[in-house]
Order: structure tokens, then C-alpha cells, then sequence
């Protein structure tokens, strides 16, 4: 096995630099420990008592009818918000990603170029924070929902888009050198080698990405774009840790009922 | 009915031509000139210890590797002035060892992958949902005896149904010349002969040219008209399949430096 020898060459010293480093990082901490003045408590004063009431309220969040029906409302509206946004990010990460695994070039140089070219737009739209999105679209459009699901679909585009095209491309070679054998070109390679291949992991993903749709467009509540995070934001003001964790809690059975949904939906996908 | 695609080409050239073809890949000759001639019809086993360029000489003659010197023609056309897809395919037709189907998609599918040289594209992408030319599919798997599997994905198929998939789909790619590459290396003895014995009768059946290496002498003696024995990227013998020898086989699988005093 003439491939070994190089691994076992190089493996002592792959150890030793990771020593180095787990040293360094160690005593980063340890001199991080001297910085903080301990005399003055870590906490702020009321901050203990505030750590035992935010505990309470978790286990114990307000159950009463009328704020139910606002959680209700509100999570319909942050569900509504992150399906919206993820179908935005769809619309921009599967023709993006695909152009982006270079896939379907008929050249090398073509297919250099369409990596490039989409991996940027692509870097371009993630690389941007969807509440930062979210403050330039509402500046320039307006607190509307459209705001809301386009700030959330033009990161989460981006995150796909990178995703997919790396799924398209590490998929097994031999079926689609026997697909190419019989005959067809890069396009059919990819409808009928790649993407079958490549769909389930694309699938899960996906999912994967609805579950932090949720998660993200609560958030965007934060700059009044109204669901969970809206609601959350005034109970915090008004210091209702109970109410908090009303809210808290639906986010929580939409995730779990996200996960649910895509378990069931990748059992039927498994080869 | 299925029929190789023979009006094509030129009716009285040999189905697979190498003139003076030689492969090297960098420093390392992996086929040293050689010239071979197969009639149309003829089933060729090769055979011949890992590493003599069997495989090597099956990917120049489907096209997959270009020649370093000399040249290959199927049916009397240069192979290096077809263009890859529809035209190579309805010459040549590959069946690999394994690993070969799509994994996700249905048999019926992957059978189907055979005419997509054929479809245009948006013939293609209909398929994928509404498969077109069912009949032919079903034809093919009639043929190998798996009909039963249609709808099942190609990933829960054992080894030997999965090389009945394989040669299906090359049966509705209508290639005039077959090449197999150690198309039972995967299967146990039973398994094997069964499989080489449907690969021969189909492409005869259909008129087509079967080129396959072989590991076991026993499927090649039965199976073929002509043995090909490789070596060192050289023929070492090229004899009618029922004059082979113990003698020659010795000579050919002889390790170097080790042979045994008789």
C-alpha cells in the first residue's frame, strides 16, 4: 500500500502542531481568568434572583386562554414568514446552486467560469446576516411582510445554494460514467445521475434549514416585523417571564414539529 | 424488434479494429503496440493476470480513453472522430463490474437511462416523472428476468440482479458492439455463470459483438468463440476458445521469477 506512507510520515507532526495549539488556547483562558474582577460578583445584583424567576416561568409559562390564542397567532405568523422566506431561498438556491457545482457546463472553462460567477453571488447573499437584510429592506421598503420574508430569503438562498452545489458534485462518479457511456449529455447526467442521487441529502438539508427559518423569522420580530419575536420582545419589556416562555414554548413544538415532518418525508426518500 | 443499430456502418468491416494501438501514462506503457481484429458476431473473451490492460483496452475501444498511438475503429469509423454521446453509443455499449446503476432511481429508470443517447431533452425530463418507451424497457428485462423488479429502486437489488439491470439497459441502447468489463466479478460461481450465459445469448440474439474480460477460464472456455489472452500490455495468445491449453494458461498467469519446475 504505497498510499500509507505518506499518512503515517506525516501524522506525528499533524499531532504535535495540534498540541501547540490546544496549549495556546489553554493558556489563553487561563490568562482570560485574570481579567475579570472578581470582588464585584459576575453577576449584576438582581441577576441571581432574575436567573431563579426566568427558571421558575419555564416550567411554569402562562397557559391562560387569551394569551394562548396570541401565541397561536403570532407562531402562525412567524410559520407563514419562514415558509415564505424559505421558498424565496429555493427560488434563488437551486438554479444558483446548481450553476454553482459547474455541473452542467459543456467546458472546463465553462465550468470554472459558472463557479465562480454563482459561488460569488452566492457568498455575496450569505454573507450578509438576514436582520441586517432585514433593517436595509425595511428602510428601503417599509415594515411589510414582504420585508420580512425577502430579509429571510436571500441569506437562506445563499446557505442552500452553496449546500446543493456541493451535494451535486460528491456524489458517486461510476453511474454517471455508465449514464454518459449510453449516451447522454451533461444534462441528462444530471436528471437522471446526479440529482437522484444528490436529492435526499438536498431534502434533509432543506429541512434543516426550515427548522432555523422559524427560528430566524421569531427573530426578525425584533425589528417590528410582528410574530413570536414581537411578542416576546414586549413581554421581556414588561418583565412576564411567564409569558416569555408561552412564547418560547411554540417556538419550540414548531421545530419539533418541523423535525417530525422531515424525519417522515426522508424515510420515503432512502434508497 | 430489438436490433443492433448495423445500417450505420459499412456492412463488411470488422465490428472492433485496432491498428498498432498503444496506451502509456506517463512514463508507464500500459499497453504496448498491439493490433486486433473482432468480425461482427464474434464473442472475444480476455483474459490474462491483473494489471496486463484488459481494462486499459476496453475503455479505448469504447472510447473513454484516446490511444497514444495507432487507431481504433468500430464498423470501419475512427472512434476518435465520433462525437461523445448519441453517435459512440449506438457503436458501443459498456457493461461495468458493479456500482454501475443509480442507487435512488427505480430499475425501470435506470433501464431507461439506455435511451437517453436517443431522447431529446425534454423527452428526458418527462420521463423522469412519466417514463416514455416502457414497452421497450420491459422487453429488456423480460429478457433478463427481472420484471418483477421494475418499480423496486436499483439499491435494494442483490449483485447478480443488479448486473440484469445492467445488461437490460444496454439491450435498449442497441449498441452494435457490447463490452463488458469483469461483468461477474462481484457474483458468486452459480450467480456468474448464470449472467455470462444471459449476456452471451442476448447480444447473439440481437446481433450484437460481445467483448468482455473474464476472470474465470472455465465461462470463457464455455461462453466464447475466441479467447484473447493479454499480458504486459501485449497478446500473448489470440486462439478459437476451444483449442486453448493448460500450457498457455501457465505461461500467461506464470509469476515472474517464480516458475515452477514441471
Amino acid at each position: 500500500m504505497r498510499s500509507e506512507y505518506p499518512i503515517s510520515r506525516g501524522r506525528p507532526r499533524a499531532i504535535e502542531s495540534r498540541r501547540t495549539i490546544t496549549l495556546i488556547l489553554l493558556g489563553a483562558f487561563a490568562l482570560s481568568l485574570l481579567g475579570i474582577d472578581w470582588s464585584e460578583g459576575v453577576f449584576r445584583p438582581r441577576g441571581v434572583s432574575a436567573i431563579g424567576e426566568t427558571l421558575g416561568a419555564f416550567i411554569r409559562p402562562d397557559l391562560s386562554p387569551d394569551l394562548l390564542r396570541t401565541a397561536a397567532a403570532a407562531a402562525w405568523q412567524t410559520a407563514v414568514y419562514a415558509v415564505a422566506g424559505l421558498t424565496v431561498a429555493l427560488l434563488i438556491g437551486i438554479p444558483l446552486g446548481v450553476v454553482a457545482s459547474g455541473t452542467i457546463a459543456r467546458s472546463r472553462l465553462g465550468a470554472v467560469t459558472q463557479i465562480g460567477a454563482a459561488r460569488a453571488v452566492l457568498a455575496f447573499f450569505r454573507a450578509i446576516h438576514e436582520l441586517v437584510w432585514a433593517l436595509l429592506l425595511v428602510a428601503a421598503i417599509g415594515l411589510s411582510p414582504m420585508a420580512a420574508v425577502l430579509a429571510l430569503g436571500i441569506p437562506y438562498g445563499g446557505i442552500l445554494g452553496r449546500i446543493y452545489s456541493e451535494l451535486l458534485q460528491d456524489v458517486p462518479q461510476a453511474p454517471l460514467d455508465a449514464l454518459r457511456r449510453s449516451g447522454a449529455s451533461e444534462w441528462r447526467v444530471f436528471l437522471f445521475g446526479r440529482l437522484p442521487m444528490a436529492l435526499p441529502d438536498m431534502v434533509s438539508y432543506t429541512f434543516y434549514r426550515l427548522e432555523c427559518g422559524i427560528r430566524s423569522a421569531a427573530v426578525l420580530g425584533w425589528v417590528g416585523l410582528g410574530g413570536l419575536g414581537f411578542q416576546v420582545q414586549i413581554a421581556l419589556e414588561d418583565l412576564a417571564y411567564s409569558r416569555v416562555w408561552t412564547f418560547l414554548w411554540a417556538l419550540v413544538v414548531m421545530v419539533v414539529l418541523v423535525d417530525l415532518w422531515s424525519s417522515q418525508v426522508r424515510r420515503r426518500l432512502a434508497p | 424488434m430489438l436490433r443492433a443499430n448495423s445500417a450505420l456502418s459499412s456492412s463488411n468491416a470488422p465490428a472492433v479494429l485496432l491498428d498498432g494501438v498503444s496506451k502509456r501514462y506517463d512514463e508507464a506503457t500500459v499497453l504496448a503496440p498491439l493490433s486486433l481484429a473482432v468480425e461482427p458476431g464474434e464473442r472475444v473473451a480476455l483474459i490474462g493476470p491483473s494489471g496486463a490492460g484488459k481494462t486499459t483496452l476496453l475503455r479505448l475501444i469504447a472510447g473513454a480513453v484516446a490511444p497514444s498511438t495507432g487507431c481504433v475503429e468500430l464498423r470501419g469509423r475512427n472512434v476518435a472522430s465520433l462525437r461523445p454521446g448519441r453517435e459512440l453509443a449506438r457503436l458501443v455499449g459498456m457493461i461495468a463490474q458493479q456500482f454501475d446503476l443509480v442507487p435512488n432511481l427505480s430499475v425501470l429508470h435506470n433501464v431507461l437511462a439506455g435511451r437517453l443517447g436517443e431522447w431529446s431533452f425534454g423527452r428526458s425530463l418527462l420521463s423522469l416523472v412519466w417514463p416514455r418507451d416502457q414497452r421497450l424497457a420491459f422487453e429488456a428485462l423480460e429478457r433478463v428476468g427481472v420484471t418483477h423488479l421494475a418499480h423496486q429502486r436499483a439499491a435494494r437489488l442483490s449483485g447478480g440482479e443488479q448486473q440484469r439491470v445492467a445488461i437490460a439497459r444496454v439491450l435498449v441502447q442497441r449498441p452494435t458492439v457490447v463490452l463488458a468489463d469483469e461483468p461477474v466479478a462481484s457474483l458468486d460461481r452459480a450467480r456468474a455463470r448464470e449472467v455470462v450465459r444471459l449476456l452471451t445469448d442476448v447480444t447473439e440474439e440481437q446481433g450484437e459483438t460481445l467483448v468482455a474480460s473474464i476472470h474465470s477460464i472455465d465461462l470463457a472456455r464455455e461462453f466464447f468463440d475466441r479467447i484473447v489472452g493479454l499480458r504486459n500490455g501485449l497478446v500473448q495468445f489470440d486462439v478459437p476458445a476451444f483449442s486453448i491449453r493448460d500450457r498457455m494458461l501457465e505461461d500467461l498467469y506464470e509469476i515472474e521469477g517464480l516458475r515452477s519446475e514441471v
